[in-house]
């Protein structure tokens, strides 16, 4: 390398510094707005201005109003100075401006504005996203209702044929259990992540796919397709591989079951789970030998499959039952709540349709199964239609058990917590209990008292509450608390009805110069 | 080549903070067991307003800590004891200047200054620690801003609004 070059190089690296961000050192903080935050004016202003100490340049800015309804914002920046102007300057009521920008060092700050035209909405704020229908949760119950029931007569119907089945009973080609499986799986986490995202049943890109592979329905899908995958590989068509093989696969999707609902999160934990792989790979078992039963009955001249499957259906029968069961009381202490919440109606339904269920497989078992046998073609017919009356009773039990989603038993105490929100929050140097409870004006008064870190009486000097959503792109609200004449700290109007969603950040002056951070979800 | 490469880009890093808006410090490192000169820069007020005070907590580690005087500004030092004892050239310290306080002079907040001290690091601190030196500036009308935030585990000082600023202990130049 000649001394030239290398002397341009090192020039270029000095230059490269220069361009370097200022390196964590410099971020903008907004000095004022107008209106300022809490302000109350009796009519949309034409600009929103907001004053930095330093220049910036504008990534977003969007408004939402008391509906809930996220619009983007026309703005002009110069230098410290931003301007937004509202598209629908009809608005009244309470209004959150969340701007996020960048400063001359690079570094991206947020904040959100909050001020209200008129009177402060009557009804508080709802999180973004809320209200959007009942298309998404639609959506979300139909396509776990389809992978279950696919899962079941594919992985179920498997363990059938390779074991109870007659000797060239067909195998299903890898593709016709490969692509629709993993359509199914694919659009539940999609769906999944639409929901976590907080949007409604909309194409969103590959965002709620990021979003949902993070979380348990990730690890279920995989087990799911893992199992799916045992079943489509060329070595499950051989007889011995076969057999083993679709027991691995009932595991598999048996154990992705123990990642979802709400069941896998009651307590005691390994009771719930053992009885949820037990639950589940029974159910999926049964299930699935039905509709080769229903074949069986109008092609084979061999029955003896018929006659093996009932002789050993009792078994798994009744540890379906069992886990059920044990399932039903884990997750509902309280016998009390059988009607009154969502959750308990939807148990009963399921019950009910068990017990029919049950109804008929003991009619098929002990009136219809030894003529059918013995070669009784009426007794054949009827048992055909029966089995078709079963399929369809297990299409309606997996479809009710699907509803769980949106009534796990959390949701009776959420119910009452909706009224006062208590949170608590701690570290190693501080804790805090929150309180958010309702205000007449729709809005939330917020209450903390700060402990130290053994119950200790601790006397901040300030203590200020940063409430963000990211979910919804509102960037941290900033409140600075005082003293309550009942002790503790307190501030109102804090526009958060639904906690889903919103992230706090309590920051505590201990002393002039120690600042602890106590933070934790309000939904938590 | 690699030398000159290296220090080149040493150099890009540290002119990479010399514009700043908060309250930093402009020496980014320092060896442990020299004297460090701490020069706090002091780019705007209060939202507005002008600073009229000046206090800076001295960190566990920092010995025999002396502020430069500074001409329209009074210079008060708080004394306190160290958390543990330190060697300083072959004698134990137990205490030592724990605060510094300039006031009395007014800083609009359209101007920049710097506020000098100089200490010791203490030998027992390892290099590889990152030092924050908390300051609380004071402004008219009864604002404050206080760059004290240390970040917890995890977290840099671009997750908070108002970062402490620091500096990190290095090892000892081989000579
Ligand atoms: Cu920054």
């Amino acid at each position: 390398m000649t001394r030239r070059l290398q002397a341009a190089l090192v020039a270029a690296i000095i230059a490269m510094g220069m361009l370097v961000p200022t390196g964590a050192l410099a971020h903008a903080a907004l000095k004022s707005s107008t209106p300022a935050a809490g302000e109350t004016l009796d009519r949309l202003p034409d600009e929103i201005e907001l004053h930095f100490n330093e220049p910036v340049r504008l990534i977003r800015a969007t408004a939402i109003d008391r509906n809930g309804t996220n619009q983007a914002l026309d703005a002009d920046t110069s230098g410290a100075d931003v301007r937004l102007r509202f598209s629908d300057p009809n608005i009244r009521g309470t209004v959150m401006v969340s701007y996020r920008v960048e400063s001359e060092d690079g570094h991206p700050v947020g904040g959100t504005l909050v001020f209200d035209i008129g009177t402060p909405s009557a009804k508080p704020l709802v999180a973004v996203g809320e209200g959007s229908g009942l298309s998404l949760p639609i959506a979300i119950w139909l396509v776990h209702t389809a992978t279950v029931l696919f899962l079941a007569f594919v992985v179920g119907g498997a363990l059938f044929d390779r074991w109870l089945g007659a000797r060239n009973s067909p195998t299903a080609s890898a593709a016709t259990v490969m692509l629709p499986g993993a359509a199914l799986l694919a659009s539940g986490l999609y769906l999944q992540g639409l929901d976590e995202q907080g949007s409604g049943l909309v194409f969103a890109g590959a965002a709620p796919l990021e979003i949902a592979v993070q979380g348990n329905a990730a690890i279920c899908a995989s087990l799911f397709f893992l199992s799916l995958l045992t079943i489509a590989l060329p070595l499950a068509r051989s007889k011995t591989t076969g057999r083993v093989l679709a027991v691995v696969a009932l595991m598999l999707a048996a154990s992705a079951f123990t990642f979802s609902g709400h069941c896998s999160a009651a307590d005691p934990r390994w009771l719930a789970r053992a009885a949820i792989f037990l639950h589940s790979a029974t159910l999926l078992f049964w299930a699935g030998s039905l509709p080769s039963l229903w074949k069986l009955g109008r092609t084979s001249p061999n029955l003896r499959p018929l006659s093996s499957f009932s002789r050993m259906i009792p078994i798994p029968f009744l540890v379906m039952i069992l886990a059920g069961i044990v399932l039903a009381i884990v997750e509902l202490p309280a016998l009390i709540q059988l009607l009154s919440s969502l959750y308990g109606r939807i148990l009963t339904v399921k019950v009910v349709l068990v017990v029919c269920l049950c109804m008929v497989a003991v009619y098929n078992r002990f009136w219809l199964t030894a003529p059918t046998l013995a070669g009784n073609p009426v007794a054949r017919e009827r048992l055909r239609r029966s089995i078709v009356f079963e399929i369809f009773l297990a299409v309606a039990i997996i479809g009710t058990a699907g509803l769980w989603r949106f009534a796990g038993p959390g949701q009776v105490e959420a119910a009452e917590v909706s009224q006062v929100l208590s949170i608590h929050l701690h570290s190693e140097k501080a804790m805090a209990q929150l309180e958010l409870g309702a205000e007449a004006s729709g809005t939330r008064k917020v209450h903390v008292a700060i402990m130290g870190p053994d119950f200790d009486a601790l006397d901040p000097r300030q203590v200020v509450l940063r409430l963000r959503n990211p979910g919804s792109a509102i960037e941290p609200i900033k409140f600075e608390l005082t003293k309550a004449p009942e002790g503790g700290w307190e501030v109102e109007g804090c526009p958060v009805r639904d906690p889903k969603g919103w992230l706090a950040d309590l920051e505590v002056l201990v002393d002039d110069f120690h600042a602890v951070h106590l933070e934790g979800g309000l939904s938590d | 080549m690699l030398k000159s490469m290296a220090i080149a880009f040493a150099a890009a890093v540290c002119a990479a903070g010399a514009a700043s808006a908060h309250i930093t410090l402009e020496q980014s490192q320092t060896p442990s067991g020299k004297a460090y000169k701490a020069v706090l820069r002091v780019g705007h007020g209060c939202e507005g307003k002008a600073t009229i005070k000046i206090r800076v907590k001295i960190p566990e580690g920092l010995l025999s800590a002396k502020p430069m005087p500074k001409s329209g500004w009074s210079i008060e030092k708080v004394n306190a004891a160290y958390e543990k004892s330190y060697d300083l050239y072959g004698k134990p310290v137990r205490e030592g200047v724990s605060e510094i306080i300039w006031s009395g002079g007014t800083l609009a907040d359209d101007e920049y200054d710097e506020f000098v001290f100089r200490a010791t690091v203490a030998k027992e601190i390892p290099p590889g620690t990152r030092i924050y030196v908390p300051v609380v500036q004071e402004c008219a009308e009864g604002a404050v801003e206080r760059w004290i935030e240390v970040p917890a585990a995890g977290k840099s000082p671009d997750d908070y609004e108002t970062p402490a600023p620091y500096f990190d202990v290095v090892e000892q130049p081989r000579s």
